[in-house]
This record gives structure tokens, C-alpha cells and sequence, in this order.
């Protein structure tokens, strides 16, 4: 019996005893083995370098007429001293046409006329402001009907007078962005059945200081709104009732820009500008190496120009091929774009630092992609700022790349 | 010969478990920390036991002494904490399978066999340090981590030829292998610069072969010796070599007492020529010594004493250690205590030990709890 039985120990009891020490050896196979390291003695004799090198950019070029403002995400609305280098500028609303008719009820298939006109009220959508200018309005102007994208500030200017002052909309002093509107009376638009039942409207920043506002437009979802109140007959009662339409164009109009001398390089503007830039980075970086940061120094010519106090934010694209001025981009990840832009202050010369690692990174796990990148203003056609910076002839940006070079695991 | 086929399967089919016996600081240098390719009994016995012991490879000719086909596995878990420059690290674990084998007579021939696989070298560690570096003008501070998962195997095979009631001599050879996933990283503290992270596959390859015999004086004493002589390692990152290091010749010897029945008095002392290393491992910084170990213990009911169940064994171990990062060379001493519990018709056996450590020198003070379960199955 020695062997099944030990000292009161079941064979059984033994067995599971194994079984519970086995799996217990079992279940304890983790490791924790990261420690502080004791260097140089304790250390792998091979250490992570880290290299800097700041490089010439290779050949520029600046092409033109890429965002209009009316395919812009946004309006940019400057008061009359509220700019840098840019005059103010006027927004351009034009809504989609009314109906002379609307169903009293929801459920009803027979539209029921108009029986009259209460009021209309427009809603805009703040987006930015100059966050210190005091007594912000918006002034709501009427516009002709037939405005479309070709008008010009010239041709609009005449339409911005105390005479077509429809409304006025006061922004709060502490309101950063959000939704805000007005109503407008019926006489305002007294022609609107007549005009097709379209109705346009023109907004100007009203400021006795320096100031400017950026209001959505339709192509980002935040356009404008046009809302009308009309009170109809609904079995021989009068009863209220509304209807409303978004803005078919929206855009922005402004005096153009003082002309750059010819071969400037420029980002930004409206319509916007971009700039084709060719980097000549070492195939031992961009190849064999691991890039940690890289940044292109744009050192502004001249001061930025754009509404006071703005920002212009530049970005950078790598290109799937090079075809010049119409070479499709690698677009950048929306949560992506703020870390990736570089801000340039309007008014000033600072250096305006666009991140590359990115664009660095994707060279080296796809080497075909040509070492050329875009770079454009974000959000695009949206405002009159930009940066110019040099000459096609004598470009003022560099590259600075920070980088690993191959590591070597020792023998 | 399906017992064998079983326990051989068995056996093998255990191989990608073996990674490391053991991780240390010293694992950095070198070739990483040499291993023990002991059982949990000889364990116990602080190594005393490992020139008798039928599993270890230290002598091909000590399974010899088996008289059924038979396995082990072992599995062995360690609480580690170390104090060097300054720098204090805590709650260090790890588990690996050190030494697993099969062995047994060839039938009713005088020929036994023996195969194993242990770990030769550990090549576990991953160390993480701080600093600060100047980038584009500024200070800036960074994080890295540097690390080695994984050791050199040892697959060994042995012949023993039981000569007479008084001697057995073996031969056995081995094969080096093994790989380490490697890893490199650095995270830096002003997040506008991207982690890096890199990771790479080192490989060994080499081979040794060895000689043993075992000599029973009288029925109380036994010896036994053996030489054991490897080659050159090849190193290989990412199937490209790049580097070789000359590895050590072994000479052991052993004295077993059996005073009476119950108790057993055994010592091992192993000698190994590390030295023959210290020009490829010169560019590293290295120092190599040659290195001495002594391990004594005892045991009270041996297994096959049919004495007890239940064997009580205490050990004790000293040993100098091959690498260094200066002209200290450190060492160890170990305190060793276990027991076992035959079961199954004495068909199973499992042991247990408790390890503690030290580890002194190079500016280094290393404590090891470690804990060895070993499991022995005769079909």
C-alpha cells in the first residue's frame, strides 16, 4: 500500500495536491521584468540617438484659384477697420425660393394660400469673432435677387447703406460662437412674390472698433436660415404658420488684395492660393532612418495679412502623385489637422511652424510617393488671410527634421 | 517503446516553453546570465546533486542510473529585487521552465538514453531609464526601454553505458539554440515628438559535446566527473549574423555519501572558461572571468530509499559569476530547502524548493526568492 497512501493522504488527495500545485506554476507564468536600468553598467552598450538637421527646401511654386468663397466653409465678415492688409468684407446670402402656398396642416395633401405675411427672421451661425472687440452687431442688408457668384464687392457696396438696413442682430460680448438671429418685417422684402418669392440679404459686421466675424455656410452644414411667419385660412379661421429655407449661395465679397509682385509665394486668400513645394530630404532620413519630428519654417516676407488679431493656420499634404498644381492630395484626418497646421499671426512676421511627421512618415512606408507636398490654408477660401513667404527664386522655408538613425541591436 | 514515444513527444513537444531559467541584472552582459540546468531536487540540494542527477546534463553518464523510462518538467518562479548606484528595483517576477527530459535504459541493455532541453544562457531583461537630451535648442525629456525576451536553449542528448556495478561512462552532445525577441523604445516628454519603437529578432546558434563518468567506490561512495566542451555561438539579429562568441569548456566533479538509507550527502563543483570569451565580448565592455561554483547538500529519505514519502533537502551554493561591467567579478550564494511526494505507486513524484539568492559585486546587491515545482512521471 506504500505509495497510495501516505500518512492519512488518499491517493486521490495526493493527486489533486499535484494537480493544485501544477497550476498553480502554471497560472504564475507572467513576468514583470522592466526595472529601472543602472546605466552605463547595466545598460545595452548601444544607446537611441536622436539627430537634428535643418535642411534647404528645394523649388516652390504658388497656384492660384483653388477655394472661391461662395465653396467655402465659412463667411468671413471684416469691418471696415477690422482688417490687416485686406478691406472689409461683405457676406452674400441668397436663400432658396419661398412658396406663395403651404399645407395649413401636416397631414393635409392640398397646399392653402398665404393669406399674409407676419415677418421673416435670418439665422446665422457664429462661428468666430475677434474674441476682444466690444458691441459687435451684425447688420442684415436686402440684396437683389439676382446676386450671384460673380458679384464683385464694387458691384454689392452700393447695396450696404442705412436704406437697405433690414436688421440688425447684436452679438453678446462674452458669445464665442453659436447660433443667432433676427426678425425682419414683412416690409422688407415687399417684392419677394414677385422676385420669384427669392430673397436675399447681405451681412456686414457693425463695429465701431476693429473687429470681424466668421459665419457658417451651407457647404459645412451651418448656413444661414430664412424663416417665414404667415398667417393662413383654415376653416375660416386665421391660424400662424411658418416655412423656411436654407441658403441656395452663400459667400463672401471683398476689395481685392494688393497684388503680390509676381513669383511670391502665398498661402491662403480668397479665392485661395496654394503652394507646390518640392523637399530634397536625404534617402538615409526619410528611408532608413525613423522620423520623431519634422517641421517646415515659413518665414513670412511681409506681415500676415487677414482680419486683426486672426490666425491663419497652414497645412501639409503629401501627394499620391505629382502633377503639378492639380496633384491629388493624402488628405489629413480631421482630429488631426489642428496638431498638424501652423499658425500664423496676422499682423506679424513670426515663423510659422507646419508639422511634416507625418508626411515624413508616410514617404518612408510608401517610398514611390514623390517627396512633394501641398501646402494650403485650413479652413480653405474661408477668409482673405494669408502668408507669403519668399520667392520661387529664393524661398525662405527650411525643414528641420529630428530623427533615429538605424538602431543597431548588439551581437 | 510507446511509452517512449510518449514521453519523447512529451518531451519535445515542451520545447518553445523554454525561454529563460532565470532573469538577473547580470542578464544585460554577455551573453546574458548563465543558467542552472537542475531539477527542483538537485535544486534543493544547492546543486550538489547536479552530477548525479539522472536529468542533468552536467554528465551524460548519470542516466545511467535510471532504472525506467522516465520524464520531468520543471517550472520555476522568482521575486526578484536588486540595489546597484543608487538605483532601487522591487517586485521583479518571472516564471520559466528551466529544465524539462526524458530518459531511460534501452530495454534490457546496458544502454541508456537521455534527452533534454534547458535553458544555457537568460537573455531576459528590460531596463528602462530616463534622461534628457537638447533637441532643436530646448531640453527635452526622454523615456527608454530597452529589452530581451527569451535565452539560449540547450538540447542535449546523452548515451550512458553501464560498464559495471562500479562504473558508467556517457557521451552526450549538444545543440545551442534559442532566439530573443528584442525591443527598443524611447517616449519623449514634449509629445510633438513621436514614440519611437523598434523590434528585432535575435537567433543563436551553436554546439558542444561532453563526456561523463560515474564510479561507485563502495557502496557509500560514489564520484563522478565530467568535461563538457562547446563551441562558438553565432549570433544572428533578423537572420543577418553579427557576432560570435567562444564559449566555455566545463569540467565538473562530484561526491556522493550515502552514510545510510535514509540520507544522502552530495557536493558538485563545476569549473567553466568564460575567459576564452573576453575578446568577443571586449567592444561590449565586458569584463569575463573564468568562474568556480560549489553546491553541497543533503537529503533525508531519498526517493528511491523506499525510506519515506516524503524527502526533506537542504543545500547550500556558492558561485562566481562570468560578466561583469567592471574588474569585479560578483557571485552568489544560495540557501536551498525542499521536499517531494512520491504518489501513484511511486509512478510520480513531485518536489518542491525554495531558493534564496544573493547575488554581490560590481557595484550590484540582488536578492532572489525563487520557487521550483518539478514533476516526474515513470509510466
Amino acid at each position: 500500500m506504500r505509495g497510495t497512501v501516505v500518512r492519512g493522504l488518499t491517493a486521490k488527495r495526493v493527486r489533486r495536491l499535484a494537480v493544485a500545485l501544477t497550476g498553480a506554476a502554471l497560472l504564475g507564468c507572467g513576468q514583470d521584468v522592466t526595472a529601472p536600468g543602472v546605466c552605463p553598467e547595466f545598460c545595452p552598450p548601444v544607446g537611441v540617438q536622436v539627430v537634428d538637421s535643418i535642411m534647404p527646401t528645394a523649388a516652390d511654386s504658388t497656384f492660384d484659384g483653388y477655394v472661391s468663397s461662395y465653396a467655402a466653409s465659412a463667411l468671413e465678415l471684416i469691418a471696415a477697420p477690422g482688417g490687416f492688409g485686406v478691406g472689409p468684407s461683405r457676406g452674400v446670402i441668397r436663400f432658396f425660393a419661398l412658396r406663395d402656398s403651404l399645407r395649413v396642416n401636416a397631414i393635409d395633401t392640398v397646399l392653402a394660400p398665404i393669406a399674409s405675411t407676419d415677418s421673416f427672421a435670418v439665422q446665422v451661425d457664429v462661428l468666430r469673432r475677434r474674441a476682444d472687440a466690444k458691441g459687435i452687431r451684425l447688420g442684415i442688408y436686402r440684396l437683389p435677387t439676382t446676386v450671384d457668384s460673380t458679384a464683385t464687392y464694387a458691384q454689392l457696396e452700393p447695396y450696404f447703406q442705412d436704406s437697405t438696413l433690414i436688421g440688425t442682430i447684436a452679438l453678446d460680448d462674452t458669445l464665442q460662437n453659436g447660433l443667432v438671429s433676427t426678425s425682419i418685417p414683412a416690409s422688407a422684402f415687399p417684392g419677394w412674390p414677385a422676385d420669384s418669392f427669392v430673397v436675399a440679404v447681405g451681412v456686414a459686421v457693425l463695429s465701431p472698433d476693429s473687429a470681424w466675424v466668421n459665419i457658417g455656410a451651407v457647404e459645412a452644414g451651418s448656413g444661414a436660415q430664412l424663416s417665414l411667419y404667415v398667417h393662413q385660412d383654415s376653416s375660416g379661421t386665421s391660424v400662424p404658420r411658418q416655412d423656411s429655407r436654407l441658403s441656395g449661395l452663400d459667400m463672401f465679397v471683398a476689395p481685392p488684395p494688393v497684388v503680390p509682385p509676381a513669383g511670391v509665394l502665398a498661402v491662403g486668400g480668397s479665392p485661395s492660393s496654394r503652394v507646390l513645394m518640392h523637399l530634397d530630404v536625404p534617402s538615409a532620413i526619410v528611408d532608413s532612418s525613423s522620423v520623431v519630428r519634422a517641421t517646415l519654417l515659413l518665414v513670412p516676407s511681409e506681415p500676415v495679412i487677414g482680419g486683426s488679431q486672426d490666425t491663419v493656420a497652414v497645412i501639409a499634404h503629401a501627394l499620391t502623385a505629382d502633377f503639378g498644381p492639380k496633384s491629388p492630395l493624402i488628405l489629413v484626418p480631421a482630429d488631426s489637422i489642428a496638431l498638424r497646421a501652423g499658425n500664423a499671426l496676422v499682423g506679424t512676421r513670426d515663423t510659422v511652424r507646419v508639422d511634416l511627421t507625418d508626411v515624413l512618415r508616410v514617404w518612408h512606408t510608401h517610398p514611390e510617393l514623390p517627396h512633394t507636398i501641398i501646402l494650403r490654408a485650413t479652413p480653405e477660401g474661408a477668409t482673405g488671410a494669408a502668408v507669403r513667404f519668399g520667392t520661387s527664386a529664393a524661398p525662405s522655408a527650411k525643414l528641420e527634421v529630428t530623427y533615429i538613425p538605424p538602431y543597431k541591436f548588439r551581437g | 517503446m510507446r511509452r517512449l514515444l510518449l514521453l519523447t513527444g512529451l518531451a519535445l513537444g515542451g520545447l518553445p516553453a523554454v525561454a529563460a531559467a532565470q532573469t538577473s541584472i547580470f542578464s544585460v552582459r554577455g551573453i546574458g546570465f548563465p543558467a542552472r540546468e537542475a531539477s527542483a531536487r538537485s535544486r534543493a540540494l544547492g546543486g550538489g546533486f547536479d552530477m548525479f542527477d539522472p536529468f542533468s546534463p552536467l554528465n551524460p553518464a548519470s542516466s545511467a542510473s535510471l532504472g525506467a523510462l522516465t520524464a520531468i518538467g520543471t517550472s520555476s518562479t522568482e521575486f526578484r529585487s536588486y540595489d546597484a548606484n543608487s538605483v532601487t528595483a522591487t517586485g521583479l517576477h518571472d516564471t520559466r521552465f528551466p529544465l524539462i527530459g526524458v530518459a531511460g535504459p534501452a530495454g534490457s541493455s546496458p544502454i541508456s538514453f537521455r534527452l533534454t532541453a534547458g535553458t544555457y544562457a537568460d537573455r531576459t531583461y528590460d531596463v528602462s531609464t530616463t534622461d534628457t537630451v537638447m533637441l532643436r535648442g530646448q531640453p527635452v525629456g526622454v523615456t527608454d526601454q530597452i529589452g530581451s525576451d527569451g535565452a539560449i536553449a540547450d538540447i542535449g542528448g546523452a548515451l550512458a553505458w553501464t560498464v559495471s556495478r562500479h562504473l558508467a561512462i556517457g557521451v552526450g552532445v549538444h545543440a545551442l539554440t534559442g532566439s530573443s525577441q528584442l525591443s527598443v523604445s524611447r517616449v519623449f516628454g514634449d509629445t510633438t515628438y513621436r514614440p519611437y519603437a523598434l523590434r528585432g529578432h535575435q537567433s543563436y546558434e551553436g554546439f558542444g559535446f561532453d563526456g561523463g563518468v560515474m564510479i561507485q567506490l563502495t557502496r557509500a561512495i560514489q564520484l563522478g566527473a565530467s568535461v563538457r566542451s562547446d563551441r562558438r555561438l553565432d549570433i544572428s539579429v533578423d537572420s543577418l549574423v553579427t557576432g560570435s562568441v567562444a564559449l566555455p569548456t566545463t569540467i565538473a566533479g562530484g561526491l556522493l555519501l550515502t552514510p545510510s538509507k535514509a540520507l544522502h550527502w552530495t557536493t558538485t563543483v563545476t569549473r567553466r572558461s568564460w575567459t576564452r570569451a573576453a575578446a568577443d565580448l571586449a567592444g561590449s565592455g565586458t569584463v569575463v572571468f573564468n568562474t568556480f561554483s560549489i553546491g553541497s547538500g543533503i537529503e533525508l529519505g531519498p526517493p528511491e530509499s523506499g525510506v519515506s514519502n516524503i524527502p526533506l533537502r537542504f543545500g547550500f551554493r556558492y558561485a562566481t559569476l562570468p560578466f561583469s561591467p567592471n574588474a569585479e567579478q560578483p557571485h552568489e550564494v544560495g540557501l536551498t530547502a525542499g521536499t517531494g511526494l512520491l504518489f501513484a505507486k511511486n509512478r510520480a513524484l513531485v518536489n518542491v524548493t525554495l531558493e534564496r539568492i544573493m547575488r554581490s559585486g560590481a557595484g550590484v546587491s540582488e536578492h532572489v526568492w525563487a520557487f521550483t515545482v518539478g514533476m516526474r512521471l515513470r509510466p
